[in-house]
């Protein structure tokens, strides 16, 4: 759920019951009010009744009386107490019409005119409770429902206009690699929480680029450190075997060695080319034909595929020439060929198909699927050959990172298959 | 017998190169940094010239330029760490002949430097002969006592690589590098070079070529021809 669209709950629920709470107060304060104002037109009335009788205006009177306005009764014997307060009181009347009780207002005087007292009796029909109630809960009802809409519509904006920042940010994140060495260029804002959210971020990312180039630099440094000695070990091995005398005992020693150092040098040879595809040392790009990488490197590993008794099958509908640099390619196509090779059984095939944009290898072998989430990870051997140094696939997905290809791997069939492709 | 400069400044490197060809009765001679090799350059002649391209006070490349300048008909081969590709093509077309980047076989700068030479001296058209040994580079035929023998290319490559380095060890590691490249991952290349030893070995043996291949028990092999 956004932000936004929980905060308007939130907001939205809260008002129900300050809504309630006003639905409350409103009844009281209009019930009141209205009580007020009726009872003052009730006095007035009965001021101005109260005249007529002293005027004796008969005719006056007479038709207060017949119209049913107010009732007035003459009272012999009085307590003296109860007169001249008007005294104020709610009270049901059969409403003729709709036939069912309705609230009135009721004001009951005496009056002493001359020598006798006059009880005026005024009633006027007042407000139904229940409509006032209906009344008020029709309002609220609506309030909140126009509360809905402008919180929609206010989201809407906010999201459009307000949040705009945020999720510029939020994409540049996405795209930010340390390995570009680009810090995201952050629109400006007036907002103060995405402002320091921003330049935060700028903080983070200068940071994780510098620990990257510096970490980047240190392997390089090293692997580049690594080769002069490696190069003194391999003479210095190529001049110890030439010495006569040595017994099998030293040669198995001096063997044991020389294949230690052989394999540390295509290590190392592997671990620079890696650091240099990431530094995009590779510039030149142009249009590859993989049909004929791919003859170059069938013709390369013939004697390969011949010891192992794999079986080639070829399906070429269309040539494949993605623009990338072609020594890069030749590796990559390399890599994906020995692979398949590599892991595949006695007897096995493998199978190629080329069109306009995607080149993919399906090799026979184990029968289970490869753990995709470590297949492209450096030094990470499926089978425990000592001869593979496990980076031959991490150099492949690299290569095709830095040429705007797609790798990806898939298990049909009991066949593992590698596609190299223009679009995901 | 041969002479031959090298530029090179890692001391050990030196003394493994001076000893490994020596051994083959050619002249060695050191330059430690840029002057050093410049004065070299300058006062004599030499049938091929190593080159390291970083060097103390200075860089390979332009040593190369200045061998070029004046002339000289010597060889030159790039040895470098950087196994840069630019630096590379950058020293080919300066007019270097070979590029050989570092940590490197002795061997395989032996039989870059023999090829060279050869190559460099009447055109390349020269005969190599080994006893009853007959190759010509130009058509890579060989002859064994005047009868050709059929090779195939993987043979033929080892059987040069070996006289190149005869009465030498020669390492397997180095063989596999020399027929397939450093390639990134290692395929068993061990027991393709046991067979194709093996063919040659045979190929050679039924012309009644003397058996001149030693192996050399877990190491690689010897050309050995008793000179």
């Amino acid at each position: 759920m956004k932000l936004l669209a929980k905060t308007s709950l939130y907001y939205l629920l809260l008002s129900i019951p300050i809504l309630l709470l006003s639905g409350f107060v409103c009844y009281y304060v209009i019930t009141k009010e209205v009580k007020d104002s009726t009872d003052e037109l009730l006095f007035n009335r009965k001021t101005q009744i109260e005249q007529y009788l002293k005027n004796n205006d008969t005719t006056a009177i007479h038709f207060v009386v017949t119209s049913g306005e107010a009732q007035i009764k003459f009272v012999p014997n009085l307590k003296s107490q109860s007169l001249a307060k008007a005294v104020f009181s709610d009270t049901l009347i059969l409403d003729k019409a709709e036939n069912e009780m309705a609230p009135y207002r009721m004001i009951t005087a005496i009056v002493p005119i001359r020598k006798g007292n006059y009880e005026i009796r005024i009633c006027r029909s007042t407000l139904e409770f229940d409509e006032l109630i209906a009344g008020i809960f029709y309002i609220l009802v609506f309030i909140l429902f126009f509360l809905f809409l402008i919180s929609l519509l206010i989201n809407f904006w906010v999201s459009k206009t307000l949040w705009k920042p945020f999720y510029n940010t939020v994409s540049s994140v996405k795209e930010f690699r340390a390995s570009d060495n680009e810090l995201p260029n952050f629109e400006k804002t007036t907002i103060k929480e995405f402002a320091v959210l921003n330049h935060s971020l700028t903080i983070m990312m200068q940071k994780m680029m510098s620990d990257y180039n510096s970490q980047k630099r240190f392997s390089e440094n090293a692997s580049h450190e690594i080769q002069t000695p490696l190069a003194v070990i391999k003479s210095k091995v190529d001049l110890l075997i030439q010495s006569d005398n040595l017994k099998d005992y030293e040669m198995k020693l001096i063997a044991g060695i020389d294949d230690a150092c052989s394999k540390l040098i295509s290590l190392n040879k592997s671990l620079l080319l890696l650091t240099k595809i990431e530094n995009r040392q590779f510039k030149t790009a142009e249009k590859v034909s993989i049909e004929k990488i791919v003859e170059h490197s069938l013709h390369f590993f013939e004697e390969h595929i011949k010891a192992n008794k794999i079986i080639i099958f070829k399906n070429i509908e269309d040539d494949f020439l993605p623009t990338m640099n072609p020594d890069l390619c030749l590796i990559l196509i390399n890599n994906l060929l020995q692979n398949a090779i590599r892991h595949n059984i006695e007897e096995g095939s493998i199978v190629i198909f080329i069109n306009a944009t995607s080149f993919t290898i399906h090799n026979t072998g184990k029968k289970e699927p490869l753990n995709t989430s470590l297949l492209f990870k450096r030094f990470q051997k499926a089978s425990r050959s000592s001869l593979s140094i496990g980076l031959g696939l991490a150099i492949a997905k690299e290569i095709t990172e830095v040429s705007d290809l797609w790798l990806t791997y898939d298990f049909i069939a009991e066949k593992h298959s590698f596609t190299l492709s223009t679009n995901k | 017998m041969m002479k031959l400069l090298l530029i090179e400044d890692e001391p050990e490197l030196q003394k493994s190169m001076k000893q490994y060809f020596e051994m083959e009765g050619n002249v060695v001679e050191i330059a430690s940094d840029y002057s050093k090799g410049q004065q070299k350059i300058d006062l004599y002649d030499y049938d091929c010239i190593l080159v390291d391209i970083t060097l103390p006070n200075g860089s390979g490349l332009d040593l190369i330029k200045e061998i070029k300048h004046k002339k000289s008909k010597a060889g030159v081969i790039i040895i470098s760490a950087k196994n840069s590709l630019d630096d590379k093509i950058y020293g080919l077309d300066l007019g270097a002949d070979d590029y050989l980047s570092k940590p490197f076989h002795l061997s395989e700068l032996n039989s870059r430097i023999k090829a060279l030479v050869r190559r460099k001296s009447f055109d390349g058209n020269v005969e190599i002969i080994v006893n009853e040994i007959k190759i010509l580079p130009v058509e890579r035929s060989v002859f064994v006592l005047d009868t050709p023998v059929v090779l195939t290319s993987k043979e033929y490559d080892l059987l040069l690589y070996f006289i190149a380095n005869k009465n030498r060890v020669v390492s397997k590691n180095a063989l596999a590098e020399h027929l397939w490249g450093d390639h990134a991952d290692r395929l068993d290349n061990f027991d393709f070079i046991y067979n194709h030893v093996k063919n040659l070995r045979k190929k050679l043996l039924e012309k009644n070529c003397e058996d001149y291949l030693q192996t050399i028990y877990g190491i690689g092999y010897n050309f050995k021809t008793n000179e």
